[in-house]
């Protein structure tokens, strides 16, 4: 049934995406973040929809009058030179064919966030993007927090397989990036029950991220959760909100769950964390040996090439970090790229915040570029332990921020002469909402 | 079925979504957007003040 469900929607979106590439844009981002066909059985789940919708889509947009070159800013340029990095990364890999799976499968993700560099340039389509990506991690979030409920706790949420979130830990990550932005959807809505809609979908995403049982997620959960209140408003308030949600959910959890979150304060006794430190040096002997282009995508995971640096003595394994992983498979260049893009987006929403604050028809700017930092923030903390460095979920705040700048700035421009009024908001949306 | 149900929602939902876009994309940034995903209105007082003040946007936080 599922698989009929799925094949009607692309059937019905497909020749959309024919006249509007800003179509195909979305539903490739659908089907990236979310891996739909991952979900369903039959027929539908061995049909590339992923790579239909990309040829459909890139070859609609080369024939289409939209832009074809990205707005030029410098994280264009930083994006630009680690793509280029990647190229140099997978040309000097260390075993080349069994590198080359992944950069496929990575840099398609980069086609991907390019199309949205050029394509994402307007208010309707930053916000279809947003519904997207909440539509996307919101049904494993959904689904995920009503297992837990209705098990009491017991139920082991993980992603759809064969996807990047597929990990108990991935998805945890998804889902607490995926929070800001339902908080931010929930801002701008105007449709009450829709909102309403939103609300129980974030209590069930919260439940969810417990229910994964990653201590990694749970820590990218608080750092998210305290930029959340810090951008807020009414932070006393957001705090009580969210401690009020937070500590019965907490004390729900099974006596397990909360022994193995304990395990967080004596991290260096876990066997799991040390065997991820040595990983972790690993992929620095790595960088050591190879700083400019590393050994390739997931490279280090291979003993031979592990003990080719290291000499022997660590046992290879995944990095299990956002930075260690770019740092073994591109060296310290690749990283440093990595780390440019990751403070210009940051830097990106720090600039929308204070063009936009207090400006009459910014809000949503304001509070999207609130809310993406706080997403960012999830992302940063909790990656330090997870392999997610190429997930989609946060290469799409690259664009989304990026041209959230630019319309702000044009709209400042513009209105510079207009006087902005003071805005009111009434105290039922005070919880949570950006401060300003 | 309530996995099936969910994902019956989010396929109607992503649709709902292309086409509230489409409607929408042309809009002009001060045109409000329509449709169920229609965005908020401002709210505005009645009394205009003066606009961000100088050097304001230097700082990152607010008076209370």
């Amino acid at each position: 049934m599922r698989s009929f469900v799925l094949i009607l929607t692309i059937g019905c979106l497909l020749p959309s995406c024919l006249f509007y590439p800003q179509v195909g844009m979305l539903v490739w981002g659908w089907l990236t973040l979310m891996s739909p066909h991952q979900e369903v059985y039959g027929l539908a789940q061995a049909l590339q929809f992923n790579l239909v919708v990309a040829v459909v889509t890139l070859l609609a947009w080369l024939v289409s009058a939209e832009p074809k070159v990205p707005p030029g800013s410098a994280v264009l340029s930083a994006f630009i030179l680690f793509v280029l990095l990647m190229g140099v990364s997978q040309l000097t890999a260390a075993l080349p064919d069994y590198s080359f799976t992944f950069f496929d499968r990575f840099i398609r993700e980069m086609v991907f966030i390019f199309l949205c560099l050029a394509m994402l340039n307007s208010k309707a389509r930053i916000h279809a993007m947003l519904w997207i990506y909440a539509i996307s991690i919101g049904y494993f979030a959904v689904k995920g927090g009503a297992f837990t409920l209705v098990s009491g706790g017991g139920y082991h949420v993980v992603g759809p397989p064969n996807s990047m979130i597929g990990d108990n830990n991935h998805i945890g990550l998804a889902v607490v990036m995926a929070l800001p932005v339902m908080n931010y959807l929930r801002l701008q809505t105007a449709n009450r029950p829709l909102r309403t809609g939103i609300v129980l979908a974030m209590v069930l995403s919260f439940i969810c991220v417990l229910g994964t049982q990653s201590r990694g997620a749970f820590i990218g959960l608080a750092a998210m959760g305290l930029v959340l209140i810090w951008r807020s408003r009414h932070r006393t308030l957001s705090l009580v909100v969210i401690a009020a949600m937070a500590i019965p959910m907490v004390m729900f959890m099974p006596e397990t769950w909360v022994e193995r979150m304990e395990t967080i304060g004596s991290a260096t006794d876990d066997n799991s964390f040390n065997a991820r430190v040595q990983a972790w040096w690993i992929a620095v002997y790595i960088a050591l040996g190879d700083p400019l282009t590393g050994v390739g995508f997931r490279a280090g995971y291979i003993q031979s090439v592990a003990d080719m640096f290291t000499g022997g003595g660590y046992v290879a394994r995944a990095h299990h970090s956002i930075y260690f992983e770019i740092l073994a498979a591109m060296g310290f260049l690749g990283l440093a790229v990595y780390l440019l893009i990751m403070f210009l987006t940051w830097r990106n929403a720090a600039r929308v915040r204070r063009l936009a604050r207090d400006r009459r028809g910014l809000e949503w700017a304001h509070d999207l570029a609130s809310m993406a930092q706080a997403t960012l923030a999830g992302y940063i903390v909790a990656g330090a332990s997870m392999s997610v460095e190429f997930w989609a979920g946060y290469w799409l705040f690259v664009p989304i921020l990026l041209h959230l700048r630019r319309l702000v700035e044009a709209e400042v421009v513009v209105g510079a002469d207009a006087p902005s009024t003071a805005l009111r908001r009434g105290p039922a949306t005070a919880a949570l909402e950006p401060r300003r | 079925m309530v996995t099936g149900l969910l994902f019956l929602g989010a396929c109607i939902g992503v649709i709902v979504v292309v086409f509230w876009m489409v409607a929408n994309d042309k809009l002009r940034p001060d045109e409000p957007t329509r449709g169920l995903l229609a965005m908020r209105e401002p709210k505005t007082d009645a009394a205009p003040d003066p606009g961000p003040q100088p050097g304001r946007e230097r700082s990152e936080r607010s008076p209370r």
